[in-house]
């Protein structure tokens, strides 16, 4: 049929017209604007009179180089002197024995470029790290016994491809709320036994890399709870279950919700400087030494979630928070505000904890924390 | 040869045919294949409406003597009663709102909900009924009429808003344009009634419910339309509920009771 209709003729009179069309799309490609390009410009420095501000990407997900680029960037060009950002291990070595670094290769060059020192926060277990699924299923944030070692690799590797760049390696991300945990009941002990298997391999692949434990969620749970552990209990457990050898800087969250930063702290309420209990603990188990980075932290200003602040609170209390740290915490080496940017629209509160919107354009409160870091007219808080 | 010709054409109709039916099939889908929800004969077998609403949003939503109240309750109340059905709220946090509307807790959302294409796979929104945008308000007779005329002026905002942002986009077109940041939308507005500001850069909920005479809000410089939600399978019900706020900003019953709560 198609013999039929497609005659010898019929063809020979459309192909001019194929050939025209063809050379056209050729010509419309050929004349398209080429894609942005990630060209690595000379190294920069971050000028700054707070080296203490750091902020938290989110470039886990951000697939363009010149994105990433960019973002960095406008870190540098705020007065950030650091992030911290999200590896995941199930990206980076999703097959067994095969590493793909070139995301992660991007975030670390571009970020070295811009002269930004970086806090690695490594988590996310790729399934053959993961019991087979037809004997327990698992989320890819269950790590057990089993995979501790591959884990521990994993994190060796990283830290000695990018010690130059590494100012930490944040090891888990609050694994004191169960969802972080894999959705089981959270674990203290099973946590420092992970940092048992990391600490000594990260330290024999690139001793200068600080190992960071903690990072737990700030919650009040109560005991028993199926959704976590208190954050002061659980690190107490983890100093009883011998944490202290196994890590060098602990990772802190701390948010203020709706309280300023100079709230007092209560062990009944969320607020800034609960990471003085923090510490307390630190100094009573004998770790006063040790310094600590305060790698997630911020305010909110969504105009109806209940924690939130009004925007121009949220840049009042997050310059104010700056300060008290360089004048009141001398153990906190950084604070790292969550979060700079989202790759794309989270369509709810989560947009108004950032600086830059996803289309990279400046809010106040970048504009605000620029003038305060780079020493700019207005700067006070 | 005619024959064959007539066969040849009939041919070229049927491989047409043959290859537009599964775009057709895909187009029936597209249109009507989500639309299974039954929830429009749901909501009349049982003679109410479920609506999610927040409560605690004054002046959108409150308690007033035991009583929901609110420009959200009153727009629900008329709305279930073009609909010939009871009214049934159900009262959440706002945080919760979509998540009951997904998994079928109530039949719409009425609770200041600025439509958002990111829910757009799973919800659809009706006419717009209040704009919550960004307005530009002036002084009684100021003869300023647009951003153009902001040249030179003094425009208040509060501090870090949306106005804020606005503000200094046109910062950076104008030659010159003073940005006054104050704490709070109110103070912005004070300043503006008080002389020490030439403009104002406010939400137009803040700029309706202030209080003070001698100023005015002459344009929105950026809408944000707040909208009733309803899953996307319910189109029956969406269309009933479009068709009867449109009927309520025709005949002017939508602006009275934005009136009575602004």
């Amino acid at each position: 049929m198609l013999k039929t209709l497609l005659t010898r003729a019929k063809f020979r009179r459309a192909l001019p017209w194929l050939v025209r069309a063809l050379a056209l799309a050729h010509v419309l490609w050929w004349i398209a604007p080429a894609p942005p390009r990630a060209v690595m410009g000379p190294p920069q420095t971050v000028e700054t009179a707070h080296p203490v501000i750091c902020v938290h990407t989110r470039l886990t997900d951000e697939i363009e180089p010149w994105k990433i680029q960019r973002t960095l960037q406008l870190v540098r060009e705020m007065g950030a002197a650091a992030i911290v950002e999200y590896f995941p291990w199930a990206y980076i070595q999703e097959t067994e024995g095969a590493f793909d670094w070139w995301h992660a290769d991007q975030i670390m060059s571009h970020a070295a470029n811009q002269g930004l020192r970086v806090h690695a926060r490594l988590g996310m277990t790729p399934d053959w790290a993961r019991p087979d699924p037809d004997v327990l299923a698992t989320s890819t944030n269950y790590i057990d016994a089993q995979g501790y070692e591959a884990f521990a690799a994993f994190a060796a590797a990283f830290a000695a491809r990018y010690a130059d760049t590494l100012e930490g390696l944040v090891i888990w991300n609050e694994p004191n709320l169960s969802f972080e945990w894999g959705y089981r009941p959270v674990d203290p002990a099973g946590y420092v036994e992970l940092l048992k298997f990391i600490y000594p391999r990260v330290k024999a692949a690139a001793p200068g890399v600080p190992v960071l434990a903690g990072a737990l969620a700030p919650t009040l749970e109560p005991a028993g709870s199926p959704n976590g552990m208190n954050d002061l209990t659980y690190l107490e457990a983890m100093y009883k279950a011998g944490a202290a050898g196994y890590f060098d800087a602990l990772a802190v969250h701390t948010y203020g919700f709706k309280f300023p930063p100079d709230a007092e702290p209560g062990l009944d309420i969320l607020n800034f400087r609960r990471a003085e209990y923090i510490r307390d603990i630190m100094i009573r188990y004998g770790d006063g030494d040790k310094p600590v980075y305060i790698t997630e932290a911020g305010w909110n200003d969504h105009p109806r979630w209940t924690r939130a602040v009004r925007p121009g609170q949220r840049i009042a209390y997050t310059l104010q928070a700056f300060e008290w740290v360089e004048q009141e915490w001398d153990w906190a080496e950084r604070l790292c505000i969550w979060a700079f940017k989202y790759p794309e629209r989270q369509g709810n509160w989560r947009d108004y904890f950032t600086f830059v919107t996803p289309d990279l354009r400046v809010k106040p409160i970048y504009e605000a924390v620029q003038a305060y870091a780079r020493g700019w007219e207005d700067t006070e808080p | 040869m005619q024959s064959f010709r007539r066969r040849s054409r009939r041919a070229q109709i049927a491989i047409v045919l043959l290859a537009a039916l599964p775009i057709a099939v895909l187009l029936v889908w597209l249109v009507f294949g989500r639309q299974g929800d039954d929830i429009f004969d749901e909501v009349h077998r049982r003679g109410a409406l479920y609506v999610g609403i927040e409560g605690d949003n004054p002046p959108f939503s409150l308690l007033e003597n035991d009583r929901l109240a609110g420009l959200d309750a009153d727009l629900a109340r008329a709305l279930a009663e073009a609909l010939g059905v009871e009214v049934h709220f159900v009262v959440m946090g706002y945080d919760g709102l979509y998540d009951a509307l997904a998994v079928g807790r109530v039949d719409v959302l009425i609770s200041a909900l600025r439509v958002d294409p990111d829910w757009w796979e799973d919800f659809r929104y009706s006419v717009p009924y209040f704009d919550a945008g960004q307005v530009l308000v002036v002084p009684d007779g100021s003869g300023i009429a647009g951003p153009a005329d902001l040249e030179g002026r003094a425009v208040a905002v509060e501090f870090g808003s949306e106005g804020d942002v606005w503000a200094r986009e046109q910062q950076r077109r104008l030659k010159e344009l003073h940005i006054q940041p104050y704490d709070a939308p109110v103070a912005a507005l004070d300043a503006l009634a008080d002389g020490k500001a030439d403009a104002a850069i406010i939400d137009s909920i803040s700029a309706r419910l202030y209080g003070r005479a001698g100023i005015e809000a002459v344009t929105t410089v950026s809408a944000e339309p707040y909208a009733v939600v309803t899953r996307v399978e319910s189109a029956h019900l969406r269309a009933a509920l479009d068709a009867a706020l449109q009927a309520m900003i025709e005949d002017g019953r939508l602006d009275a009771l934005i009136a009575r709560w602004f």
